[in-house]
């Protein structure tokens, strides 16, 4: 394996020492400028602030750790920093040796800045050979009107083009027609593997604690990989470098604080914010016995601290932990996730910059149901990741930037383990599967004189399933044929694969660029569901000598164009997706509790096409986007629909989303939300037969139907309530579903109560209007 | 393990709200035969219903005159005559049962599904396993489900090879209560092949409904049968498939059937083993 290694780092390290040493011509004298971009009220890092220099029309953005790093000939420059809803900073810097200069921002905002850090936005925006991805400013997420009130980034994030809900209410997503376990969901770079709360209607992600959130719509940066569809970004906050403070909110279904404050001043902080559910306060009132002995609800915790140790080293330490409740008398059934992330900042030189994280994550799940009064049985599933990371960025030039790094984690799955409280049953124990995964990547960023910016880069990925296992054997009729077993810690099936991913920006003038990208991923863990809802029974599977790794190809070419005094902002999308070994079910897979999982699963191919076209919106009073997606996406899968292409189950051709926020005044603010899209693809009965006194269906092909289109409207109010001191509230009402209509969750088919004979169809809803109520505070 | 799934479906759909919907369906374009059948060890009249698929919506479905219908065990073959009074039932003579291990093959000809004026044979194959090995049984009535239902549990061994499947059914004073397929309660051996089961409840029946009602005295039997497990899948698919699709449920498919023909069939034919043990109920409330 090192030797395979080896080979194919081989010449990619010489290809970028070549390059980096044609893009670094030697004459010329550089010097470097870095620091953090901090808010100045609390000391956060600012993640993607402007770092812009006018004159030359040049610059950068901070990283994911608020450090930016700028590379100069030595001379006198005026440097603009800025970002969305802060006051630009003008330094006049002479710069005649490497220095560092921290800035810090005001969040006080005066219009003009606004729109200067728009320009200056869009001056790197426009060049940066990055598509399909979308920072949403955690400023913007607050704003959407939410179900409950209760505002959340998923639900946000489903709102972008090109990423759709898999079913109402669910905090699951479909990515450009990938499926939701092809979206990698980072908490502070571990990966959460089930973001939902409460069936979907919470995702695990608590406002409060988050400083910013980015998807990345395919074109997954080669630092990440895994998955097909997406990358969605999480970073939480570091919590309040110079003052304590606390906020909070008030609402309906839930109530959450956060504390956040200095552990030493300037130098270290943290923060803690929790929320916890409480319909179950309100169930002992309900009149129906089922519902007044039914428990559920959830929290959850998000903790951080981070260390300044010096200017060159940083250290963090985030985790989070949730838990899902649901309990009666007869059943009862617990989840959630936990993450941890330990990270060391280290800046070897004011141009090379090293993060080291360790990490691990973990989901699991209990289900208990009593059979008689003194026996129980219980279900326990669980999952663990723990990994290593350590990325290097090198900043050779202002026109030149790579950055690499390399990955390993191992992986834990027990699938499942049913045992008997009174032990008259063996325990039923499911083969623990255990593997690694490992990466190696390096990429970078180059430009071309004034208009052509360069990305290119690769990401070589590794994975090996690990003993003890026995493995089945299965033959072309998908029967068992034979079994292999593995012996403690035999590394078996190693599976590798280059993704070389790539993109290029091109200036047409000032206002507008051309834009396009290639990625390949491959995809070695996914998600043993044929269903378009997540349920919080998750069963991961990972590639092994039967499943073969999952393989995509994506192909986007963009135009994006600014209007109006850059108060619009137009962008384009094409894409092209193709995938390899698509793993799908067959009908009536058995997926709990089968040795024999793999069985169970056919293999095949995808693809996707589609286009994305959104306009951003940031005039003085109203902002927000309108957005139209058209997406094709078919599968074509052996022993499924006779083997002829099908619909694949997240298909929906037609979508539109309206997203405004009208701030009136300072103190009172709209938002109103309109979405639309195709139904999702069904598959309806076209007969029906009489067998055991019932009427039973005879179906259609898979997925050659579709649900009623689904429409919605949402509308919010927000009014700030008078200041008191540093005490700052603001109520927040809001309507879900504003004209009450019963788009369709689920069709059920039923014979008639009065006349057995009859059968109809049945529209099964989940929301008509739902008003809510949210007080929040800070202080 | 689905009954996990359908606690979760439950809790969504308990606040989820539904209205009947006027929903244009494809039509199948043409009727196919429907096959409900089996041959047990019990020994009476073994009956076969034969039917045709309609559209969906379409509230008649046709039966099936005139066919020819035999089982065979290989060496003996049963014939079957239609009922007079129900067109499209098929029955054996009274005396006809079958026995453990042999293979029973159902034959149906004489037929023409899609009226071209040729007729065509069915088949369908089945292998009656051994009988249940039901030791003895235990009813009470217990405060499960919010609702108070006749609980039956029994005390067995389960047959040491993997991939057997039971079907559970309950009579009341020598009365079949649970006579549709949505009351069959069954299981695969999958999590306890080859243990001891010890009074371990398969069937609930709640007191609220009228059929259901026991009292004092009654005479509660357990029909355990102990069904070939493409049977078991079959049932199995009728209960999941039979409302449509959910999000949690899946994507449809439709229901597997061991009836084969020149054109598609539906419905299943089994042969399986029949065991029946009967307990007096005592109730507080006589």
């Amino acid at each position: 394996m090192h030797k395979l290694l080896l080979k194919l780092l081989c010449p990619v390290v010489a290809f970028f020492w070549v390059t980096t040493a044609l893009a670094d011509p030697s004459d010329t004298k550089r010097l470097t400028i870095s620091g953090y971009i901090k808010d100045a009220s609390n000391g956060e890092v600012l993640i993607g602030a402007t770092i812009y220099l006018p004159e030359q029309a040049t610059g950068t953005v901070t990283n994911s750790y608020g450090f930016y790093s700028l590379s100069l000939a030595p001379g006198n420059y005026h440097i603009k920093f800025g970002f969305m809803g802060y006051a630009t900073e003008n330094r006049q810097v002479d710069l005649s040796e490497n220095m560092s200069l921290n800035i810090e921002l005001n969040p006080e905002t005066k219009e003009l800045d606004e729109f200067e850090v728009v320009a200056q936005k869009k001056g790197m925006d426009l060049k940066k050979p990055e598509m399909s991805a979308v920072n949403l400013p955690m400023k913007t997420i607050r704003q959407i009107p939410a179900m409950m009130g209760e505002v959340d980034l998923i639900k946000a994030i489903q709102l972008l083009p090109g990423v759709q809900a898999t079913s109402e209410g669910s905090s699951s997503f479909s990515v450009r027609g990938g499926s939701g376990d092809q979206n990698l969901i980072l908490l502070d770079e571990s990966t959460v593997y089930n973001a939902s709360h409460l069936m979907g209607f919470f995702s695990v992600f608590n406002n409060d604690a988050i400083n910013s959130v980015k998807i990345y719509k395919g074109d997954i940066p080669t630092w990440a990989g895994g998955r097909l569809a997406s990358l969605l970004d999480v970073r939480m906050k570091d919590g309040n470098q110079k003052k304590y403070s606390a906020s909070g909110g008030i609402g309906i279904l839930s109530s959450r604080l956060t504390v956040e404050g200095p552990i030493q001043k300037e130098k270290s902080s943290f923060i803690i914010s929790g929320r916890r559910s409480y319909m179950d306060l309100f169930t002992p009132l309900a009149s129906e016995e089922a519902l007044r002995e039914t428990k559920l609800y959830f929290y959850d915790l998000n903790a951080k601290m981070n260390f300044t140790l010096g200017e060159k080293d940083r250290l963090y330490f985030s985790g989070y932990f949730g838990r899902d409740v649901f309990d009666n008398d007869f059943a009862g059934m617990q989840f959630g996730n936990g993450t941890f992330t330990a990270r060391w900042n280290h800046l070897f030189s004011q141009k090379i910059f090293s993060n080291l994280s360790l990490i691990s994550s973990d989901y699991n799940y209990e289900l208990g149901f009593a059979s008689t009064e003194s026996k129980e049985y219980t279900w326990k599933y669980d999952m663990e990741e723990k990994g290593v990371k350590y990325d290097l960025g090198f900043l050779i030039s202002p026109e030149y930037e790579v950055k690499t790094g390399v990955q390993w984690s191992f992986h834990t799955m027990h699938p499942g383990t049913i045992s008997a409280s009174d032990d008259s049953y063996d325990p039923y124990i499911l083969q623990k599967k255990k593997s690694a995964e490992g990466a190696a990547y390096i990429q970078a960023e180059q430009k071309i004189g004034k208009k052509l910016t360069l990305r290119y880069g690769v990401r070589w990925s590794l994975f090996a399933n690990r003993g003890i296992d026995t493995v089945f054997v299965y033959n072309k009729q998908y029967e068992e044929a034979g079994q292999k077993t593995y012996g403690h810690n035999d590394y078996f099936n190693w599976q590798n694969g280059v993704e070389p991913r790539a993109g290029l920006s091109y200036m047409i003038n000032d206002e507008s660029s051309l834009k396009a990208s290639y990625a390949r991923s491959r995809q070695y863990y996914q998600m043993a569901t044929n269903t378009t809802s997540g349920t919080p029974l998750d069963l991961w599977f990972s590639a092994s000598p039967n499943v073969k790794p999952q393989v995509s190809d994506q192909w986007s070419v963009g135009y994006n164009r600014y209007f109006h005094n850059q108060q619009i902002e137009l962008s384009a999308e094409l894409f092209y997706k193709d995938m390899q070994n698509t793993i799908d079910f067959k009908d009536h897979p058995t997926l709990y509790f089968n040795r024999k999982l793999e069985g169970e699963l056919r293999y095949g191919k995808s693809y996707a096409y589609g286009a994305e076209m959104m306009a951003m919106l940031n005039f003085e009073k109203i902002s927000g986007w309108v957005s139209y997606t058209y997406t094709q996406s078919e599968r074509k899968i052996d022993g499924i629909a006779n083997g002829d292409w099908f619909t694949s189950p997240f298909e929906r051709p037609h979508s539109i989303n309206i997203v405004l926020n009208y701030a009136k005044s300072t103190k009172n603010s709209f938002g109103i939300n309109w979405v639309y899209s195709s139904g999702q693809p069904a598959t309806f009965p076209v007969g029906r037969m009489e067998i055991g006194n019932v009427i039973l269906p005879i179906y259609s092909d898979r997925n050659t139907e579709r649900y009623p289109d689904y429409h919605r409207l949402d509308l919010s109010y927000t009014h700030k309530l008078r200041k008191h001191g540093r005490y700052e509230q603001e109520l927040n009402f809001s309507l879900y579903n504003a004209y009450g209509r019963h788009n369709t969750w689920a069709i059920r088919f039923q014979q008639d109560n009065d006349d057995p004979k009859k059968t109809q169809a049945q529209n099964v809803y989940l929301f008509s209007i739902v008003p809510s109520i949210t007080y929040n505070f800070k202080f | 393990m689905k009954k996990f799934i359908y606690y979760i479906v439950a809790a969504v759909v308990f606040t989820a709200c539904t209205e009947n919907i006027d929903l244009p369906l494809k039509s199948q374009g043409t009727h196919q035969l429907v096959v409900e059948g089996q041959i047990t060890t019990d020994t009476t009249a073994h009956w076969v219903r034969l039917s045709y698929s309609s559209d969906y919506y379409d509230p008649v479905s046709a039966h099936v005159e005139n066919a020819i219908v035999s089982i065979s065990d290989g060496s003996n073959t049963f014939s079957l005559t239609e009922d007079t009074e129900n067109p499209g039932l098929f029955k054996t003579a009274p005396d006809v049962f079958g026995l453990p291990g042999k293979t029973y093959t159902l034959t149906i000809s004489r037929i023409d599904t899609d009226e071209d004026g040729e007729t065509e044979t069915y088949t369908a194959q089945s292998l009656m396993p051994d009988k249940p090995m039901v030791d003895s049984i235990h009813v009470s009535i217990e405060h499960k489900f919010y609702t108070n239902v006749l609980q039956v549990s029994y005390y067995g061994n389960e047959d040491p090879t993997p991939g057997d499947a039971y079907m559970y059914r309950v009579s009341i004073n020598h009365v079949m209560v649970t006579d549709t397929l949505h009351e069959w309660s069954i299981t695969d051996d999958e999590v306890y092949n080859g243990q001891r089961a010890v009074d371990e409840p398969v069937i609930y029946l709640d007191q609220k409904i009228e059929q259901y009602k026991v009292k004092n005295g009654d005479i509660i039997t357990l029909e355990s049968s102990h069904i070939p497990y493409e049977y078991y899948k079959f049932i199995f698919d009728a209960l999941w498939e039979s409302h449509g699709s959910d999000p949690f449920g899946g994507t449809p498919a439709n229901i597997r059937t061991n009836i084969s023909g020149p054109r598609k069939a539906w419905g299943f034919f089994a042969a399986y083993a029949v065991d029946r043990k009967s307990k007096v109920i005592k109730t507080d409330t006589p």
